[in-house]
């Protein structure tokens, strides 16, 4: 698990290889993480989603000129009774969106504890994304773009405003994600053969395979 | 003869140079047929394993769905022919004859013929030397090279030897191998290359030193071991550290040659299927080198080192594997150990040990055979019979005229020792000599195994073949098995391939069955194989790529998920493995999977979502426990859903399966267990079960609301299922949580507490039941309140529902009785509770009061208590005469009560209150008289004819009885509106009671004044001997009921329905009955004459109704042949009447010729009884008129002196003369016995007279029971 979590063994057989990314997203309860995922995953949206017990998981892929992403998203609960969940989820993840709602200050302020925790426990390679949701309800905004954007700036992390209902941004931060992961031949890269009698081993690295 | 020395054996076994060596010879070994037991080696054996259990490798291949995922191996050898050398000695076989024997050495092969030659090949078929055989000597029997391949002996058919050298064609003849006379069967060289032992068709057993200088013609001594009229040795076969096996036909000897003579090592008796022979195959291991598969058996000959050195011997079915001790060869310790024992399915004859596990057999039919000899198994492997050519002739004697031993001829039909030769250079190929040719028989590598996989294409049997090998489920070299792990992956990838392929077109189903075929296989390679990664990554990615290979992956899953192997899945699988199952609406196994797979690779949105959809508990309560480490939300919820259900008595599956579940969670969280299995770790262990107990003992609920009951979990729990519940509790009392605070007491009160509120009868039940537990295990203090609680309320409750209830309470109040019972006595006597009060009373010795409490309530179990009391009581004096007064002071309520109990008490306990019950006046007669109709009854059965001994009391006692039968007095006795129950009842009494009845009038004047009461009045006027006015009364009673009576056809003499009013026929019959019971008397004739004119009378008046008709006539023939038996007084006038009747007049000889007969025969009858009577008067009287006449006829005895014998007096007074002769004065005389003084000293002249002959007494009814005989039929 630690082996394919790090990114496994690379695929041998052209430039075109296929990478697996563990994607975790936080953020307080009802802010959009899961419609987010869901209109990036399935490109849907649902006006009354309904709230996350303990976390979700999906899976999608994106292309890149040189690599095939794919994406293992957890989709983690908001509620506060989920939270000792979080660890488990951010723990071995090469990526995370932190999310909040752009009419909701108390929100933002939660992103910023998660980022905070991130910093703090998560994998220090970690790509980190800042999503302020709910941006096609802008009109209520309680959260400034250049607020967070100055947050995301300070803190090295990638931010977008995004809307899940209207699939503004949507796309477009999985893709900067994806970008910014590192894609490339690890240490030691398998040549061809399977060594199938140490199937566990641990291979530092390499997110591809 | 070119022999030396002799055949005397104690020149040849010299046994006395060791101390521990055998006292006995080999031939005395060889001749002890009936005892085995060699105190050397048989005894020591030890047997591991028993005859009889074959097993044999599955076989069959198949890749169907329900079927284990099986392969083929291909058989374990290959024969390969020879060809030039077959082809040279099949095409010369006229002119050199048939081949009988073959052996090889150091790359040389040596065949000998029926004609005597010898043939030698090099191993490419080359033919190298052909020698010519003398045909005088007969044809060769077997052949053998010396160990370092320079000399060839060829055992000859009429008993030569014939040695050779391959080198320079020299050779040398012994012209006696073995016994003159006898055929040479086999011929071995020993180690020293200069010793030949030969064995002779007539069992014997020679050692033939040839001098090394043979060519200089000494002579060669030839010593012989075992003559063959007392040994019968067959074969023999030359075995590491100098031992020799000699095969004989009922034991197999280990044996060393000595210098002078030999030692015999040990004995194995092989006493089974003599038709077959036995034979023998060695294996020494190398410890040293880890491929030991290929030893040499020319190098395990000279090799000092003993270690792994074993035998397998078969004979027939039977196959012993033996380890031999070499270290102990020549010491007391154990020689040999018997590994194991065990059949195979087919004859052998003949064994060759080629590796380690790997034994080739060869059966009677040529078949190979791998056995494996741990393991016990026999597989016949697929491979062309064998037709080894046997040495019957040889063995059967042909050239020698058949003079052979018993023994070689009856193992000669399948012997072929000679035909089978091992090979020099590796144990794992022997040479055969067949009818058509010479063939190699070779092991299969486990490379040429999975080489003929590939050449068929077949990847599965490969994988799975591998993977065995990777198991160590099959046995293979260790190189193999290294490079195993690597093969099996290189497979796997291959099989994954081919999967992915697919199939080049047809129809769905095609495909699926190409991927259930792969994908199973896949599957237990990856998972069994250690392939994980391979099965997480490479598989499932290319796998999931398609929906239908997806599909069948997942399903495929399934048993491997169950049984925990997949270690560490990936997310995306466990996930689309959980869907799939809840999609397919396996929410069965969607339980059990889901807790199978770690926590942190579950979609717990989905899983939950699921979960509650479907109710599957086990998923909620694993991810609240393993992801939200909470152990009581699910607990709730759980309980919450049962709230739904629980006041109801009846569950549906669901429900029951909902509630079993709780209780099962609550188990183990109260006891700090993980759910379903396992432990909670160190800091839940304390956390959770004070949380659970928290939980199920609060006082308000999950939702606290204020108006709602108190304890609502509890009482829930209690609802549903109060023993499962109590039971959880009692499990968990001694665990931590509950030893602190003092919480089980607490919690114990709590549980009684709302009990006694739900008051429900099942819950306190359990309840008590609980507490008695606890309490005995001194897990909480004496219970005597809430015990007291529970009683009372349960004894309040009425009416009880389960039958468990006064247990129960007799339970608990017998555990811990509070001091002050009131409440409970209180609660007991109303409703009463008579086993409780009992109990309670008992304990205080309070019979009083509890006697009290029965007569209060006029309960019936009052005569059972006082009863049980005084039985059982265990009463000191006083107690007892307390209690008998107490009992005889409320005797008359107790009479009142149930006269029948109280009939029942007084006859057990109070005999002595019957004499007091003799009452006069008619009231208190009216109340004593059930009981006195009890005790009745009672004497009755007992067989007691008196109430108290006493004849008067007696009379008025029964008086009594009978006084309150006839009026109908109420009692116990069971009533009816019929008049004459009455009489039938007072009848019943009367085989017993009549005399006392019939003692004075009293019964008979009652009797009299109840009109109904006639059969009875009859009885006692019978009994009083006023027979005629009982007739009479009977008579009337004909008489009186014939107008009414329509019945009379239907003569039915005995009646057994009570009517109610009695018809003639009855009657008729009461008649008769009495007319029979007194049949001896002289009047009863003319009553019955009587009876028969009344019925013949009546007869005439009925009409012409022939059915009628015809009955009567059979009453009448009757009622003749009774008057007949009663004697012929009447004889007369019953034919007169029968005369004057009709149908008796008018019928046949046929109808009524039997009564005639009768009639006649009857007289007849008593005619000749006279007759027999005055003849055996006469016979009788016979002797004894004879004995008179002798005794009138008989002189006076003499008198031997006619002086008293006193006073010597001459007899001129009255004397006695005695017998003896002597006589004596009535004077003189004091005996009172009139004997005689001389003491019986008669003088010898005097003849004694004989005491008169008084007829000896007889019984004369000794022989009353058995019959007559009498002719009832004219002669």
């Amino acid at each position: 698990m630690a082996a394919r979590n790090a990114g496994g063994a690379a695929r041998p057989g052209g430039p075109n290889r296929t990478c697996q990314f563990k994607l975790v997203l936080l953020g307080e309860s009802a802010v959009g993480k899961s419609s987010l995922v869901l209109r990036f995953v399935k490109g849907q949206f649902h006006e009354y989603q309904e709230s996350t017990i303990g976390a979700a998981f999906l899976t999608q892929t994106v292309c890149l000129d040189d690599a095939t992403i794919k994406f293992e998203i957890w989709d983690t609960a908001g509620q506060e009774r989920y939270h000792s969940l979080a660890p488990m989820y951010y723990r071995g993840a090469q990526a995370a969106i932190v999310v909040y709602d752009i009419t909701n200050q108390e929100s933002f302020q939660k992103a910023k504890n998660w980022v905070k925790e991130l910093q703090r426990q998560a994998s220090p390679n970690i790509v980190m994304a800042l999503a302020g949701n709910k941006a096609d309800v802008a009109n209520k905004r309680t959260v400034e773009y250049e607020e967070a954007n100055a947050y995301a700036e300070d803190n090295a992390l990638l931010f977008m405003e995004t809307s899940a209902k209207t699939s503004m941004n949507v796309n477009d931060i999985f893709m900067a994600i994806a970008k910014k992961l590192p894609i490339g031949p690890a240490q030691g890269e398998p040549t061809g053969t399977v060594d199938m009698n140490q199937p566990q081993q641990q291979q530092k690295g390499s997110c591809c395979k | 003869m070119s022999t030396s020395g002799s055949l005397e054996k104690e020149d040849w076994l010299d046994l006395g140079d060791l101390n521990n060596a055998a006292n006995f010879t080999l031939d005395d070994a060889l001749n002890d047929t009936e005892s085995l037991n060699d105190p050397l080696l048989d005894e020591q054996f030890l047997f591991d394993g028993d005859f009889g259990s074959v097993s044999n490798l599955e076989d069959s291949a198949s890749t169907s769905d329900n079927q284990p995922l099986v392969y083929k191996l291909d058989a374990s050898f290959v024969i390969q022919p020879h060809q030039l050398i077959s082809n040279q000695i099949l095409k010369n076989e006229k002119k050199s004859g048939r081949v009988i024997a073959v052996a090889e050495r150091n790359g040389w092969i040596a065949v000998v013929t029926s004609k005597g030659q010898l043939h030698l090949f090099d191993l490419n078929g080359n033919l190298n030397q052909f020698h010519r055989g003398d045909e005088t000597m007969g044809g060769a029997s077997c052949v053998t090279f010396s160990l370092d391949g320079k000399y060839l002996a060829i055992g000859l058919q009429k008993g030569a030897i014939k040695i050779m050298t391959i080198d320079n064609k020299l050779y040398h003849i012994i012209n006696e191998g073995g016994q003159p006379g006898q055929g040479i069967v086999q011929v071995l060289y020993t180690k020293d290359n200069h010793t030949v032992l030969t064995i002779d068709n007539g069992g014997s057993f020679y050692e033939c030193k040839i001098n090394r200088q043979w060519l200089q013609k000494r002579k060669d001594s030839l010593r012989c071991h075992v003559s063959g009229c007392n040994g019968e040795i067959v074969a023999m076969k030359l075995l590491p550290g100098d031992v020799i096996a000699l095969l004989s036909v009922h034991k197999l000897i280990f044996y060393v040659i000595k210098p002078r003579g030999g030692q015999i090592l040990g004995v194995f008796p092989t006493k089974y299927e003599f038709q077959f022979p036995p034979a023998c195959s060695y294996w020494l291991g190398c410890p040293k080198s880890d491929n030991n598969n290929s030893s040499s058996p020319l190098n395990s000959l000279y090799t000092s080192e003993l270690r792994d050195f074993r035998i397998c011997i078969s004979r027939g079915h039977k196959i012993s594997v033996l380890r031999l001790h070499a270290n102990n060869f020549f010491s007391k310790k154990r020689r040999a150990t018997v590994i194991n024992q065990f059949d195979v399915p087919s004859p052998l004859v003949n064994l060759h040990w080629m590796s380690t596990h790997v034994v080739a057999g060869i059966d009677a039919m040529g078949a190979v055979w791998l056995i494996d000899p741990e393991k016990k198994t026999a597989k016949k492997q697929e491979l062309e019979d064998l037709q080894l050519i046997f040495s019957t002739p040889i063995l059967k004697g042909s050239a020698t005229g058949g003079k052979v031993s018993e023994a070689v001829k009856a193992v000669a039909e399948y012997a072929c020792y000679q035909s089978v030769t091992s090979a020099t250079s590796t144990s794992e190929r022997f040479i055969v000599l067949a009818h058509d040719g010479l063939k190699y028989l070779e092991k299969v590598h486990e490379w040429q195994q999975l080489e003929s996989y590939k050449e068929r294409n077949d990847d599965i049997s490969a994988a799975l073949y591998l993977l065995d090998v990777c198991r160590d489920k099959v046995r293979a070299s260790e190189e193999f098995k290294r490079e195993s792990r690597n093969l099996l992956a290189e497979k796997t990838s291959k099989l994954l391939t081919e999967t992915v392929s697919g199939i080049v077109g047809g129809p769905l189903s095609d495909l699926q069955s190409h991927y259930r075929k792969y994908i199973r296989v896949i599957l237990k390679v990856c998972v069994t194989g250690g392939l994980l990664e391979f099965l997480y990554t490479t598989c499932w990615d290319r796998l999931s790529m398609d929906s239908i290979s997806k599909t069948v992956f997942l399903e495929h899953l399934d048993e491997y998920v169950l049984d925990g192997a997949l270690i560490d899945p990936p997310t995306p699988l466990v996930n689309e493995y959980l869907q799939h199952l809840a999609s397919e609406g396996h929410f069965s196994q969607f339980q059990s999977a889901v807790v199978r797979f770690p926590i942190h690779t579950l979609d717990l949105h989905t899983v939950m979502s699921i979960c509650k959809q479907n109710s599957i508990y086990d998923g909620i309560i694993y991810v609240n426990n393993k992801a939200l480490n909470d152990y009581i939300t699910p607990l709730e919820d759980m309980l919450a859903e049962m709230s739904e259900f629980a006041h109801r008595g009846v569950f549906s599956d669901s429900e029951q399966i909902l509630g079993n579940k709780v209780l099962v969670y609550l188990n183990c969280c109260l006891a700090g267990m993980a759910y379903p299995f396992g432990q909670l770790d160190g800091d839940n262990q304390k956390r959770v079960p004070l949380e659970t107990f928290r939980c199920i003992s609060s006082i308000r609920g999950k939702e606290e609301k204020e108006s709602e009951e108190q304890y609502p979990y509890l009482k829930l729990l209690l609802q549903f299922d109060p023993q499962q519940f109590l039971n959880v509790v009692s499990t968990c009392a001694d665990v931590e949580l509950f030893q602190l605070d003092n919480r089980l007491q607490r919690f114990v009160d709590t549980i009684g507490q709302v009990c006694v509120n739900m008051k429900c009868e099942l819950s306190l039940i359990h309840y008590l039941a609980l507490l008695v537990q606890l309490s005995e295990r001194a897990l909480i203090a004496l219970p005597t309140e809430p015990i007291q609680d529970a009683v009372i309320t349960l004894l309040k409750m009425s009416p009880w529902d389960q039958i468990g209830t006064e247990d129960a309470i007799l339970g608990g109040l017998y555990h811990a009785t509070p001091d002050d019972k009131r409440r409970i006595i209180r609660a007991a006597q109303n409703p009463m509770r008579p086993v409780i009060l009992s109990f309670l009373y008992l304990s205080d010795r309070k019979f009083e009061e509890l006697i009290k409490c029965y007569l209060d309530s006029e309960n019936k179990e009052v005569y059972s208590v006082i009863g049980g009391i005084l039985k059982g009581g265990e009463l000191t004096v006083q107690e007892s005469a307390e209690l008998r007064s107490y009992i005889m002071s409320i005797m008359e309520t107790l009479y009142r009560i149930d006269g029948w109990l109280c009939a029942n008490l007084i006859n057990d306990h109070f005999r002595e209150v019957i004499v007091t019950m003799a009452e006069n006046e008619e009231e208190k007669r009216k109340q004593i008289f059930p009981v006195l109709a009890g005790i009745a009854q009672l004497r009755k059965y007992a067989n007691q004819p008196s109430f108290c001994n006493d004849n008067e009391l007696d009379e008025k006692l029964f008086g009594i009885v009978f006084e309150g039968i006839c009026k109908r007095w109420p009692s116990w006795m069971p009533t009816s509106e019929n008049p004459e129950s009455v009489d039938h009842q007072l009848i019943s009494m009367f085989p017993f009671w009549l005399p006392l009845a019939a003692n004075t009038d009293f019964c008979l004047n009652i009797a009299v004044g109840n009109e109904y009461c006639v059969r009875t009045v009859v009885r006692l006027l019978e009994a009083r001997h006023h027979l005629e006015r009982a007739f009479d009364l009977l008579f009337e009673q004909l008489e009186k009921n014939k107008e009414n009576d329509e019945r009379m056809g239907e003569l039915n003499f005995i009646s057994s329905k009570v009517k109610s009013y009695p018809s003639t026929a009855e009657w008729l019959d009461e008649t008769m009955k009495f007319c029979s019971r007194q049949s001896t008397k002289d009047d009863n004739s003319d009553r019955m004459m009587r009876v028969f004119q009344f019925i013949s009378e009546r007869a005439a008046q009925v009409g012409e109704d022939s059915e009628k008709q015809e009955k009567i006539d059979e009453s009448l023939r009757v009622m003749c042949r009774q008057i007949l038996a009663t004697g012929t007084r009447y004889a007369k006038q019953l034919v007169d009447q029968l005369l004057d009747s009709p149908s008796f007049s008018g019928s046949s000889f046929i109808d009524n010729g039997g009564l005639i007969m009768d009639i006649l025969s009857s007289c007849d009858y008593e005619a000749e009884i006279y007759q027999e009577m005055i003849y055996l008067i006469r016979e009788e009287n016979l002797t004894f008129a004879q004995k008179l006449e002798l005794e009138v006829s008989r002189r006076a005895p003499l008198m031997y002196n006619s002086q008293c014998i006193t006073c010597e007096q001459p007899m001129n007074k009255s004397g006695y003369v005695f017998r003896c002769g002597h006589f004596q004065h009535i004077e003189c005389s004091t005996s009172i016995e009139r004997i005689c003084t001389c003491d019986g000293i008669a003088d010898r002249l005097v003849v004694p007279r004989e005491k008169p002959d008084k007829p000896n007494k007889r019984d004369i009814f000794k022989n009353w029971e058995s019959k007559l005989n009498c002719r009832v039929l004219p002669k």
